[in-house]
């Protein structure tokens, strides 16, 4: 009869479940940690959006230069992709989860109507996209991709404006929006301009369908680069220091 | 469902990770108390035959047979067998160099494979201790008397020694060297545990009693060194590991190679396991083998083709997904930026504990050097061991398993 280690196997039974457990408790803590960060952006962009609403009201007073045009985009999309990646690594049913979402919502469809207001009152060009997804796998395979198009459509133009929905999330404001657009149950779909188009669109076909994005892209070649600006400026000034001398 | 396999998978991995570094720790002392046993005067050294097995090994024999006749081992005390199991090469002509030599003698058979040859070897056999070396490897001058030091002990049946890779050239090669390091450590720790179940090919020793025990080699699915490590345990025989006893194995070159090696080797331990689970597994009287090493060392093999396919599968939806993505917006690539942002690290909880058990088996490498006496370097064989291995064995683990579920035997080369 050969001796079993039992002494042995308590003690890696004991250091094996701390490790779980501590393996637990640091990923439900770092989770907790970018709840509270997400928690922290919405409120800064909350304040931001009550302000804007505040110029708006002023707006009368206000000449179209004074108000800023790109007051929250930046914030929203990095919002954006960190409830992106939360949704893809933990339950995007839990909640806590959701209610930060349907908080972006709110905040997405404010900075939209601000947006348009903006525009109505300058007459300023925006380009707007509202893009309806649905996160259940069997409703749109395409999704992944539309968000990388739109993702790059974005990185190509800043100017464009896009601003992403779940489609299902339970908020009377989002199914609101849905209506007021019409938008039917099929996925990827996207409201540009006035019109509604279903299914996934690549970059090519969105800019065949936006003919102001072949304008912006002549625009940003036509005019120089920053960096050429910058150092024409340094070139210029060089040449004025050694007359001065 | 599948989350409840992962974190069970993942509990009993890191289980036995911890486990057996418990066990080096708390007889950790030992290592450099072998050193001083080896020194056994003159007299007392056991008389050993050393059978060499061999089958078309033109090319590698002449060296095997030297590091034996280089042995610091009495003369008088060591005779060699070379049985040549009908190579078809020029083996013959390569061992006809020694048919004078006063300590090796030459047998021939027709070829019937590794197991007839040992066992045809063993009528002619006259040691005290028995033992195989495999042509294809060579040992270092002090291996035989650090086994010999192994036999002191009566009960002691049979002594296992420490192999490393003798030749790492390729990446392949070196990744296989910092897995045998791997191996110097999990035998070292299965013999303290007494649940030694390989008694491997190059360099293992026997005393000449455990054939009368337990009989001779058996064809056993083409892993006789195994079997008849099984059927010693079953007997309650004592296996040791003389860690010092180095010897060499020339590893395989080439992926082809290497998985031909690896699916003979998983086949037959997954078919040996058929033939005596129920002798083993969960048998108190086996202690430690058949209580835990046997059966965890049976799930790691599953265990390890469940994660290598979840990770070849999660590997193949991205690459496709980005191909897609691609697809829709066009080939573009950005410089990435390195701007740190903790918030898109992956912290879920397997992804925490892949790394604590990515720690430990670091610690066990290290245990495996000190052992060895050899120090840590970052190789380019240990990065590819740890980054890339893994998807490469689960190709030969698979195979290897759906060949002994379908008890298809997979070709010796």
């Amino acid at each position: 009869m050969k001796r079993i280690a039992w002494r042995t196997y308590i003690i890696a039974f004991v250091i094996t479940s701390t490790i779980f457990a501590l393996a637990f408790g640091l990923s439900n803590t770092l989770n907790q940690k970018r709840l509270e960060e997400i928690r922290s952006i919405e409120s800064k962009i909350a304040v931001d959006i009550l302000s804007i609403e505040t110029q708006f009201s002023l707006l009368e007073d206000l000449s179209c230069s004074d108000i800023g045009s790109t007051f929250l985009s930046k914030e929203l999309a990095s919002i954006g992709s960190q409830l992106q990646f939360m949704e893809r690594e933990r339950d995007p049913n839990d909640p806590e989860f959701l209610n930060l979402k349907k908080y972006y919502s709110l905040l997405l469809i404010k900075d939209q109507l601000l947006t348009k207001q903006v525009a109505e009152k300058c007459n300023t060009d925006t380009i707007t996209i509202l893009y309806f997804y649905s996160n259940k796998e069997e409703d749109c395979e395409d999704c992944g991709k539309q968000g990388a198009v739109l993702t790059r459509l974005q990185e190509l133009y800043p100017e464009v404006r896009v601003y992403p929905f779940d489609y299902y999330l339970d908020t009377p404001a989002v199914e609101a929006l849905v209506s007021v657009h019409n938008v039917d149950p099929e996925f990827p779909a996207l409201k540009i301009k006035n019109q509604n188009y279903y299914g996934l669109k690549t970059l090519t076909d969105l800019e065949e369908l936006i003919p102001e994005l072949e304008e912006l892209k002549k625009a940003r070649e036509d005019s120089p680069r920053q960096d050429e600006v910058e150092a024409g400026a340094a070139k210029l000034e060089s040449a004025t220091s050694t007359e001065e001398n | 469902m599948s989350e409840m396999v992962v974190y069970a998978l993942l509990y009993l991995s890191l289980f036995f990770e911890v486990f057996v570094l418990l066990v080096f720790l708390e007889r950790r002392h030992e290592i450099s108390l072998t050193k001083k046993k080896v020194a056994l005067p003159k007299n007392q050294l056991p008389f050993a035959t050393v059978m060499i097995p061999v089958f078309n090994e033109e090319k590698t024999v002449v060296k095997t047979i030297s590091s034996l006749l280089n042995l610091a081992y009495p003369k008088d005390k060591l005779e060699i067998l070379v049985i040549d199991d009908g190579s078809t090469d020029n083996t013959q002509r390569v061992l006809a160099q020694y048919k004078n030599h006063p300590q090796i003698r030459l047998l021939s058979k027709k070829n019937g494979g590794k197991f007839t040859a040992l066992n045809y070897g063993l009528q002619y056999a006259k040691g005290d201790i028995i033992g195989c070396l495999d042509a294809d490897s060579y040992v270092e001058q002090d291996a035989l008397l650090h086994i010999a030091a192994g036999f002191e002990d009566k009960e002691t049946m049979a002594v296992i020694p420490a192999i490393k890779i003798g030749n790492a050239e390729t990446i392949l090669q070196h990744t296989q060297a910092v897995e045998y390091t791997l191996s110097i450590f999990i035998r070292k720790v299965f013999s303290w545990l007494g649940s030694v179940f390989v008694t491997p090919g190059p360099f293992s020793f026997f005393r000449k009693e455990v054939y009368e025990l337990v009989g001779p080699y058996r064809h056993a699915h083409n892993t006789e060194d195994l079997e008849i490590c099984l059927r010693m345990q079953e007997k309650h025989l004592k296996i040791v590991n003389a860690h010092d006893a180095v010897v060499y194995t020339i590893s395989p070159r080439t992926l082809k190679t290497l998985y031909k090696q690896r699916v003979r080797w998983i086949y037959g331990f997954l078919r040996n396991m058929k033939d005596y689970y129920r002798s083993f597994f969960f048998r108190s009287q086996h202690g430690n083998l058949g209580f835990f090493i046997l059966p965890i060392s049976t799930i790691s093999i599953y265990s390890a083709i469940y994660f290598g396919i979840s990770l070849v599968i999660n590997t193949a939806i991205k690459v496709w997904t980005r191909v897609g993505e691609y697809v829709a917006t066009g080939f573009y690539f950005n410089i990435p930026s390195f701007d740190f942002n903790w918030f898109y690290i992956n912290t879920s909880t397997p992804v925490i504990i892949g790394f604590a058990m990515i720690a430990l088996v670091f610690c066990m490498l290290l245990a495996g050097l000190t052992i060895a006496k050899e120090k840590f370097r970052i190789s380019r064989g240990l990065l590819f061991y740890t980054f890339v291995y893994g998807f490469i064995a689960t190709y030969w683990l698979l195979s290897a398993s759906i060949k002994a579920l379908l008890a298809k035997k997979p070709a010796w080369r």
